[in-house]
Parts: structure tokens; C-alpha cells; sequence
């Protein structure tokens, strides 16, 4: 078959908007938990959410105030945000809809299962029964989606576009969750062993955190541990050596684009020296803040790049 | 204890129409008496159950057409909706059909080919000049342009109804990118995996082959000769209504499925623009309208297609399928005219009949259908999908007046045909069996040789009493057996 550069591009987004659309149902799920525990009002918790995953400016034009039904709208089921999970999923789904006949289709099955599902959702649906099982209802479906696709998919280019989004995505959603935390931290009041929790529940990576820091729960060793834990899936680490390996996978015949890729793969191979070299120093606050820029600086880089190699505008007429 | 629960109920009496299950309020036809039974005894809530699960599947793989209105401004996805009962047509009834269906197929290629070279048909006077030339389908780019094996349609939909006697009667054919095909797939897949008894009780005629079929046409039709030829299917994209069919075709037999953006014409040869360089396309299965096709031929506004590409079609360096142009031959006026073509080139009796057609341009025919127009189906001639329509015995008199001006007016665009009291079958609601109107669409695929998939897509009109069968009118439909 002919790959098209759209297909690369369909592919690339796909890879992206799942991981962000499950990323963010993880968040979601670990931060509606813990806003009993230390704030004076609720809406500080429900303004937290919306800053880890939205836009404060955007949220307020359209709602006011921080409620629960607000937010939950907002950053679930609003059409108007581009990162609800809804706008994320249909972005998603529309991505493998324009390419549906070259993917196996049990990933379109999954994935427009769940976009039919969430679309029929309002706010009520999410709190009447647990929010918690709404949410983990999302992440199993596309931790459903993702195995399929491990699964199922030829290890061709194909393949290696869909995981170059996933974990240039999952790279820029830990540095952001490392920012917003940090954020948190800066304040003076900052002593919230629950979020800490939190952050690394929203990953998964309490158990593996656990594992490696027996006894010590704080910012500094779960900030090392999510920045360079190498065998961690969840880790910028893990995503960047992973990014690398997927840009080395895809083979083109065109030696333009080929070299293209193989820049891309450099920077990623960059950034994963870099973080290899980082020591306590580069984790300590005051340092970490531009660390963590730089970092997303280089995905964006990455990001950008991308779209200028494979997707064109288009071209012009040749007859 | 809980109630017991309600069994499927009751056949109904057929008369005044034909009915494709039940002879009379009392019996089943034979071909039908093993489904029918099984029917009977399924309770009302499981088989609910089921017609549920099957709009949930048909959803969740977007088994859907998608419908725009200027008003709305998300796009509504609908499935087409999906009746159990089977359609079933017995093998001697259906070799027939084969027969008749193949016969008009290269009847129709003949015309085709005839009127883009020789015009005999015109000269023998058998056809009006005028009204193949004038048509708004007739393509003058395509005269004297030799194409591979003379076929000018590969695919075709021919839409047949059954009269009040059971007989079959074309009610239009359909040559330029007819669709149905996923549908007839897909209802298949869906019965096989929810009503599994039925479907394995029976001797049913295989369909999956013909996509073979389908593809080693294509193949065939290649100009270059290759063993592999690569063959593209050219969608307008993902708003088009009948976009999973394109996607499902493409998926199943193997296409590269192209946008026009996605193609680009050098020197006369058509490539695919990939990330690893272009690829030379040699067939492309085209589903979008001649007008759109090459924006350097025709429409220049057209985004959709690809410039030069007619170009290359005439340099023999890609064939295009269906044919440009193919339209002349599927028009409602011309449709009148089947029968005398296929007298002409095939020497040989229409095995299927026409619908009896007015031709409203001649006065005499003019002036009996503008006296019984309340008992006529009015059509104008170049617009397809149940638009444009006059259906006498339901329409006002305001309708009736507003149509008789129309005719009036252009003669030419319009012909008339008596109302047919549409054959009805069984569907399911809420338990019960209900009569509904239904037409059959069988498609036709033309290659080396010409052949028919075993049944075709039965389309039902779901409003009761309603004659329209299109999808974007409501219409819903069946699966469709031959047996044996």
C-alpha cells in the first residue's frame, strides 16, 4: 500500500489525541478524589483541575464559577474545549475515520464506541453514579484501544506513527503535570502529601514509585523518579527513548524525508542525553522550573517539526 | 411468577399486494415456511433484545450514512436501519433475474460504446438524436476513445419492483456510481452473527466471493496489463454521505483509497503522492460525479478531483471506473428505451420488463398522463434519490396543479409512469409482523465477463403505506438470500 503524507499526518493524531484523551480520565479521576482534603472552599480543587488540563481564561468566559457541574462539563463533555475528553475522542476517532481502511478495525470499533458513548453523557451521568467508574470506564476503554493496536498492528510504518504521537504526547502531558505541581509547590501553604499521591496515582506509578522509595514520599524523589526512571512507561524518560525508537522505525525511501526523520530521531536522542546527564541539582527548585521548560521546549520542537516534514500544504497543481 | 412473555404474532392478510412471505392471510409460501416458523417462535423481548444489538454493532462500526441540513451544524450519522426478516428469493426465480439483469448490462455497455463511436442506434433512428446528445450526461470527450474490453459500466445497481402479480419490473438502472454494495455486505455479517439459526438452516447462495469478483474486474480493466496493477478508489472524502461504503470496499478488496489532493498527473500518468515518492495508479474506481472529476475538463470550481487526470485517461495510461459519461445511458428518458436496445444489439427479447414509461415530450403520451396525472408517477429526468418526484394518488391538488405547469413548461424533463402497487414483505416491530413496501437493488459487475452478486440489497420503505425506499428518505433494509 502507499502511505500519503495525510495518513502519516491521521496516524501521528491519532497517537496523540488517545493518549491525551486517556491521560487527561486518569487525571480527572485522581484529582475529583482528593478535594475533600485540605481546601478551605471546594472551587480551589475544582480550579486546580481546570488549570492541569484546560484554560483558565476559556473556562471562566464561558462558565463563571468554579462548580462541580461546571468543571465536570467543561473538561469532560464541553464541545467548545478542544481538550475535553469529549473533543479530544471525536479528534481522535475523526483522525482514524479518514484512514479507517487502513487500520485493523477493531481499533474504529473501540474508539468509536466509546466517542458514541461519551457524546450521549451529561454532567449528571458522571456524578449520579461514580465519577470514578465513569472515568476508569474511559482509561479501560483505551487501555483497550491500545492493546488492540499492540496487538494487532504490523510493526510498519504505521505502527511507528501512531506511537511517535502517543509518546511525544505522553512526554508533554508529564511535563505539564511536573509544572502544575511545582506551581503548587511554590505556594507557601504547600503541604499536601495527598496530592503528591496523586500525581503519581494518575499515572499508575504509585506501585512502581513504592517499589523503587520504600519509605520516602516527597516532591524531590517523585519529580526524579517521573523525569528518569528509565523502565517506567510513564516516565519522560521512557517516553523520550521511546519517541527515538519510533522515529528510527520509520523507514522512507525518499531521501529527503528520510533525513528529516533521522533529525528528528537526533533531537530525541538529544533530549534523552540530556535527561541521562541530569543529576539532584537539575531537580532542585529554582532549577527545575527551567528544566522542565527547556524539556518541553524540545517536544514542542519535536512536535513542530513533524507536522512541517510530513504535512505539507498542500500542493500545486501539475497536469 | 413472572408474566410469560409474548411470542412474535400473527401474519397479516397481503391483499391488495403481492407479498413476498404470505400468499394469503392464511398460508406461507413455501421458501419461507422454515424462517417464518423460526420467527414464530422467538419471544418478543429477546428478539427486541436483538434488533438492539444490532443498531448498537451497526453504530459502533459506523455502518452509516451521514446526512447535512443547512441548519444543523453537527452532521447527523444514521445508520440505515436494519430489519431481521430476510428477504428471500428461490433459485429458479432468481436464475431469471441473473439472465435478464446480465442481458440489459451488456445491452447497456453496447449502447454505450455505440453512441460514443458510431451512433448507429441515432442513425437508425431507434433512439432520438437529441436525446442522447442534449443530455446534460452525455460527455463529447468521450467520442472515439477506445477503453478496455469495451466496458463502459463495471458496476452497476439495477433497481427492480414486483407488480401485484409477483412479476419483476426494472424501475431504473443505475451507471455511474451506484452504492448499496457495503450494505449488502454488511447485512449479511449481521444476520450471520445475531440470528445464527437462521442463517445456518439454510442453504444460503455465498456473497463474499463477489468482492473477488469485484476486484479481479477492476483488475482486469487495467490498461497497462500489469499482473498487479494498483487500483485506487477516489472518495470525496469523509463527508460524503457514503463514506464508509468507500472505506469499506477499499478495506476489503485491497484499494488505495485517494482523495483528488492525494493524486497528481505527470506527463499524462497518474501517481499517488506517498511519503516514500510517488506511485504510478492504473485503475482508479471512481465514486464521485463526472462533473467533478477533472477540474481541467470539467467543472473548474471542483475541489474533489484531479487535474489532467481525463488527460491521462485518453493517453491510455489509466482507466477510469465507471466510465465519464456513463450517465447518458442511466437516464430516466433513455430508461425507455432499454428494451428497443437491447432488441438492437443483442438481437434477443427483454428477459425483464420496464416499468410501461410515457415519454412526456411526445403529445399524445403528454396529453393521457396530464389526464390521469393522480394516477401517475411523475419524474424529472435527471435527478436521482427520490427527489424531484411526483407520486399522483398521495399528492394534493395543489402538487397535482403545481406539476401539471412544470410538465407544461419543460416536457422534456420529465416522464410519467402508471403507480405499481409495490410488492410488500414482512418487518418487525414491537413483536409483530408488519407489511411494508420494498424494491431490490441488484448489483451487477462487469470485467471480462459480466456477473451478478447472488441477491442484492432489498430496500424497504419503513413509514406504512410509503412507496419511498431511498436511505435519505427513511428507507431501511434487508438481507437478501437466493436459495436453494
Amino acid at each position: 500500500m502507499v502511505m500519503m503524507g495525510r495518513t502519516a499526518e491521521a496516524l501521528f493524531w491519532i497517537g496523540r489525541y488517545s493518549e491525551r484523551t486517556e491521560n487527561h480520565a486518569r487525571l480527572i479521576d485522581v484529582y475529583y478524589h482528593i478535594r475533600e482534603d485540605r481546601e478551605g472552599s471546594s472551587s480551589q480543587a475544582w480550579s486546580r483541575l481546570i488549570d492541569t488540563i484546560g484554560d483558565r481564561t476559556a473556562f471562566t468566559e464561558q462558565f463563571g464559577n468554579f462548580t462541580e457541574q461546571n468543571v465536570l462539563q467543561y473538561i469532560t463533555l464541553d464541545k467548545n474545549n478542544a481538550n475535553s475528553l469529549l473533543a479530544c475522542t471525536n479528534h481522535a476517532r475523526a483522525n482514524l475515520r479518514n484512514i479507517r481502511e487502513k487500520m485493523p478495525s477493531e481499533l474504529w470499533d473501540i474508539l468509536n464506541g466509546l466517542y458514541l458513548w461519551l457524546k450521549e453523557k451529561e454532567v449528571r451521568d458522571i456524578t449520579n453514579d461514580s465519577p470514578h467508574l465513569f472515568y476508569r470506564f474511559i482509561r479501560d476503554t483505551l487501555s483497550m484501544f491500545q492493546g488492540a493496536a499492540t496487538s494487532v498492528m504490523p510493526r510498519q510504518n504505521e505502527w511507528h506513527f501512531v506511537e511517535a504521537g502517543r509518546y511525544l504526547e505522553r512526554a508533554e502531558n508529564l511535563l505539564r503535570l511536573l509544572q502544575s505541581l511545582c506551581a503548587e509547590y511554590a505556594r507557601e501553604d504547600f503541604n499536601s502529601y495527598p496530592l503528591m499521591l496523586a500525581v503519581l496515582k494518575s499515572v499508575s506509578g504509585y506501585e512502581s514509585y513504592r517499589k523503587e522509595y520504600a519509605d520516602t514520599v516527597n516532591l524531590n524523589t517523585i519529580i526524579k523518579f517521573l523525569m528518569l526512571n528509565e523502565t517506567f512507561p510513564r516516565s519522560v524518560s521512557f517516553a523520550i527513548q521511546s519517541l527515538e525508537r519510533s522515529f528510527k522505525g520509520i523507514q522512507l525511501d525518499d531521501p529527503e524525508l528520510n533525513n528529516a526523520v533521522h533529525k528528528l530521531e537526533k533531537l530525541a536522542g538529544k533530549v534523552k542525553a540530556n535527561l541521562a546527564c541530569m543529576d539532584e541539582d537539575d531537580m532542585q527548585s529554582g532549577k527545575l522550573e527551567a528544566t522542565l521548560q527547556s524539556l518541553r521546549d524540545s517536544c514542542n520542537l519535536m512536535g513542530a517539526r513533524m507536522s512541517k516534514v510530513f504535512f505539507p500544504s498542500r500542493e500545486e497543481v501539475i497536469a | 411468577m413472572s408474566k410469560p412473555e409474548n411470542l412474535v404474532t400473527t401474519p397479516y392478510d397481503p391483499r391488495p399486494f403481492f407479498d413476498e412471505m404470505f400468499m394469503n392471510a392464511y398460508s406461507v409460501r413455501p421458501h419461507y415456511q422454515s424462517v417464518f416458523r423460526q420467527f414464530m417462535s422467538m419471544k418478543a423481548g429477546s428478539l427486541n433484545k436483538r434488533q438492539s444489538a444490532t443498531l448498537k454493532r451497526m453504530m459502533e462500526e459506523g455502518i452509516t450514512f451521514t446526512l447535512y441540513t443547512p441548519d444543523q451544524s453537527e452532521a447527523l450519522e444514521r445508520t440505515l436501519p436494519f430489519d431481521p426478516i430476510p428477504r428471500i428469493i428461490p433459485q429458479d426465480e432468481w436464475l431469471k433475474l441473473e439472465r435478464g439483469l446480465k442481458q440489459r448490462v451488456k445491452a447497456l455497455n453496447l449502447f454505450l460504446k455505440d453512441i460514443y463511436h458510431e451512433q448507429a442506434i441515432l442513425k437508425e433512428g431507434i433512439i432520438p438524436r437529441k436525446m442522447v446528445l442534449s443530455n446534460c450526461y452525455f460527455r463529447p470527450e468521450m467520442m472515439r476513445l477506445s477503453i478496455p474490453n469495451d466496458v463502459y459500466v463495471t458496476a452497476s445497481g439495477i433497481d427492480l419492483i414486483r407488480d401485484e402479480h409477483g412479476e419483476y419490473f426494472v424501475l431504473e438502472d443505475n451507471l455511474r456510481s451506484p452504492s448499496g454494495f457495503s450494505y449488502l455486505y454488511k447485512s449479511r455479517s449481521i444476520m450471520t452473527h445475531l440470528f445464527p439459526e437462521l442463517v445456518f438452516s439454510h442453504a444460503i447462495q455465498d456473497i463474499e466471493h463477489s468482492l473477488n469478483v469485484f476486484l479481479s474486474a477492476l483488475r482486469k480493466l487495467s490498461p497497462s496489463g500489469k499482473s498487479h496493477p494498483v487500483i485506487g478508489l477516489l472518495t470525496p472524502g469523509c463527508y460524503n454521505s457514503a463514506y464508509f461504503e468507500h472505506t469499506f470496499l477499499a478495506q476489503q478488496m485491497g484499494l488505495e483509497l485517494v482523495e483528488g489532493h492525494d493524486l497528481v498527473v505527470i506527463d499524462h500518468k497518474v501517481y499517488i503522492r506517498g511519503i516514500k515518492g510517488l506511485r504510478q495508479i492504473d485503475v482508479l474506481y471512481r465514486r464521485i460525479d463526472d462533473d467533478f472529476l477533472d477540474p481541467l475538463a470539467f467543472d473548474p470550481n471542483s475541489m474533489l478531483g484531479v487535474a489532467g487526470i481525463m488527460n491521462a485517461y485518453r493517453a491510455g495510461n489509466i482507466n477510469i471506473v465507471n466510465a465519464p459519461g456513463t450517465g447518458v445511458a442511466d437516464d430516466k428518458a433513455i430508461y425507455a428505451y432499454v428494451p428497443d436496445m437491447i432488441r438492437y444489439y443483442l438481437n434477443e427479447e427483454p428477459i425483464l420488463n420496464n416499468v410501461p414509461t410515457y415519454i412526456l415530450s411526445r403529445p399524445d403520451e403528454r396529453d393521457h398522463v396530464l389526464q390521469h396525472l393522480n394516477e401517475m408517477v411523475v419524474k424529472e429526468t435527471s435527478l436521482s434519490g427520490g427527489y424531484g418526484m411526483l407520486i399522483g394518488p398521495s399528492a394534493s391538488d395543489s402538487e397535482l396543479a403545481d406539476f401539471r405547469l412544470k410538465i407544461l413548461a419543460n416536457p422534456d424533463r420529465y416522464i410519467a409512469q402508471p403507480t405499481i402497487q409495490l410488492s410488500r414483505a414482512p418487518v418487525m416491530l414491537d413483536g409483530q409482523m408488519a407489511a411494508r413496501h420494498i424494491d431490490l437493488r441488484a448489483f451487477v459487475i462487469a470485467g471480462e465477463d459480466i456477473q451478478v452478486i447472488p441477491g442484492g440489497l432489498t430496500r424497504v420503505a419503513l413509514k406504512e403505506g410509503s412507496l419511498v425506499v431511498n436511505s435519505s428518505q427513511g428507507g431501511g433494509c434487508k438481507d437478501t438470500w437466493v436459495i436453494r
